[in-house]
């Protein structure tokens, strides 16, 4: 399942803390076992097939500069100067509503509940450009599953922090804050979200959602919502920030595709950072073969 | 008012002023070609180079609505102040001169913002333009205002505005429409939450309501140059008979 980039090596992608942390595991080898096992009576997560990625990964310096975080700027360019100051300790994520099981994590539990994992994925943001990051976090499941959701968790909405006082955009209106997203809870399930805490083999910087966000590859990059403090269990769809604010632009699955338009910006093209010429936009964002069987039979036209 | 006097001399050097003007606005453009080699467009170049260009086009055209209330504004300010030179508006004729240069530099960044938006965003087909044509409304009120642009920077010159008499001034007056697309194309094209072309809009509110104000008050009141161009202008003559012109056929706008 570790998916080490095969351009560096493992202490360059691995953040010492995490390093540690996977020898503790390692050493512990029961631990890991017992981590694999503890199903605690219910189905473990799968693991599905993880894509491998062979291709060039966007430069650090893009990926962490070019952000679109609008708690601290409707700038791309501003938002790693003003998210400098953000401390992201300590931290808890709830994670509540529809489980049998709720629970308020420290962060530092969270990141070490299972033993995490370096994915590189293509990120698409609905406003025409992407990146290829090497993310370092564990899957989604492993959090939702061990809160045991009752028959009624059908969907599941992320809540981010709320603090106009170090989040500089939040004393504006530009968005509903907090900012709120959601996945349908097969979604959620799905091997390939992901809950990330570092990238390129360090810990997450602040203005790439320190200290804890989720990336779901096959959508737009706005759903991979960033410094979650909530994660809520719930029976219906949740109204999302981006929703609320142009319904008509912003669907709720957002699911990468090129078949539909957006007002702004094309979606049949897109823009890899640090490149000047434009790349076709694959459906799902090249992850179909993965996520596909979670439309059958939906109008994904409709649903967008 | 000894220093203010010199602007006197200002209409002389019209021909450097002018050179002046073509280098600053062209910077933009050596600059974004500087970056390029450089390597330092940014992590989205391509969004980068439309954009400026856009910006810039939109910049220089609001500057050739700016130049008539400033002829204006520099004439009530000098008589207010009981300086030498400059209290007739047409001590200030020579900004006129500039517009043209200024309006030929904003049809120059409007087709570069054009060519970029074909060639590299894309890719040189038609087919793909018209699709994205049909798909986002910006683009076809941005297609619209560069179309109509087209008209005036082919008649910015003394030939046709001889020939063409006063329908020139009716051709040039689309100027205001173009201003408007434009400015609507930057809304349209800007992303819930961002009020980027606000002070766009503020500016060319202000340059619009001026001309609205302007026909309103009297016209008696009203000072007898209307600061259009006129080919005898253009060509740097200041006939006496031109206000014999403007009181024959009185003009609401300006």
């Amino acid at each position: 399942m570790l998916r080490l980039g095969e351009k560096i090596s493992a202490a360059e992608i691995t953040p010492e803390a995490v390093y540690l942390e996977r020898r503790r595991f390692m050493l512990g080898g029961a631990a890991l076992a017992l981590s694999a096992l503890s199903g605690l009576g219910h189905a473990g997560c799968e693991h599905g097939n993880i894509p491998a990625s062979s291709e060039p990964l966007t430069d650090i310096d893009a990926a962490t500069h070019h952000n679109n975080y609008y708690e601290f700027s409707t700038d791309k360019k501003s938002v790693s100067r003003l998210a400098k100051d953000f401390n992201p300790r300590p931290w808890t994520v709830a994670v509540s509503g529809e489980v049998r099981k709720p629970k308020t994590y420290d962060i530092d539990e969270l990141t070490r509940l299972v033993h995490p994992e370096e994915r590189i994925y293509r990120l698409r943001c609905v406003e025409g450009w992407s990146m290829v990051v090497p993310w370092l976090g564990i899957p989604l499941c492993e959090v939702l599953r061990r809160a045991d959701p009752t028959g009624k968790a059908k969907f599941v909405e992320f809540v981010s922090i709320k603090k106009p006082e170090s989040m500089p955009g939040q004393r504006y209106a530009s968005l509903s804050w907090p900012y709120t997203e959601g996945l349908r809870i097969d979604e959620a399930m799905h091997p390939l979200t992901m809950l990330v805490f570092g990238m390129y083999g360090k810990p997450l910087p602040n203005q790439n959602g320190a200290p804890l966000r989720l990336v779901v590859p096959w959508k737009y990059g706005f759903k991979s919502i960033k410094a979650i403090a909530q994660i809520r269990l719930v029976e219906n769809q949740p109204l999302t920030s981006w929703s609320r604010s142009a319904p008509r632009e912003y669907g709720f699955y957002a699911n990468v595709n090129p078949a539909v338009a957006h007002p702004r910006w094309s979606q049949r093209r897109e823009t890899r950072l640090g490149e000047l010429s434009k790349r076709d936009t694959l459906p799902f964002n090249g992850y179909a073969e993965q996520v596909a069987p979670l439309y059958q039979g939906m109008d994904l036209v409709a649903n967008f | 008012m000894p220093t203010l006097s010199r602007l006197a001399v200002i209409p002389r050097h019209i021909g450097k002023i002018k050179v002046l003007v073509l280098l600053a606005a062209l910077s933009p453009v050596a600059g974004l070609g500087i970056d390029y080699y450089r390597d330092n467009l940014g992590f989205d170049p391509l969004d980068r180079i439309t954009r400026s260009s856009g910006l810039v086009s939109l910049v220089l055209l609001l500057a050739t609505l700016t130049i008539t209330p400033l002829r204006h504004l520099l004439t009530g300010l000098m008589t207010r102040i009981h300086a030498t030179h400059g209290k007739r508006l047409s001590d200030w004729n020579w900004l006129v001169k500039l517009r043209r240069t200024i309006g030929l530099l904003a049809f120059f960044y409007a087709a570069v913002h054009l060519l970029i938006y074909f060639w590299l965003d894309q890719g040189g087909s038609i087919e793909d333009v018209m699709l994205d044509l049909r798909e986002r409304a910006f683009l076809a009120v941005g297609m619209l205002a560069f179309v109509m642009l087209v008209p005036l920077a082919l008649t910015a010159n003394n030939y046709m505005m001889a020939r063409l008499g006063r329908n020139w001034r009716r051709l040039h007056r689309s100027v205001y429409l173009i201003a408007i697309l434009s400015v609507a194309h930057f809304w349209m094209l800007t992303k819930v939450g961002v009020f980027a072309p606000l002070p766009y809009m503020f500016i060319l509110t202000a340059l619009l309501g001026w001309r609205l104000w302007y026909s309103w008050i009297p016209h008696a009141r009203k000072m007898i140059d209307e600061g259009m161009e006129i080919p005898e202008r253009a060509a740097g003559v200041y006939p006496v008979a031109q206000h014999e012109n403007i009181n024959k056929n009185p003009r609401r706008e300006p």
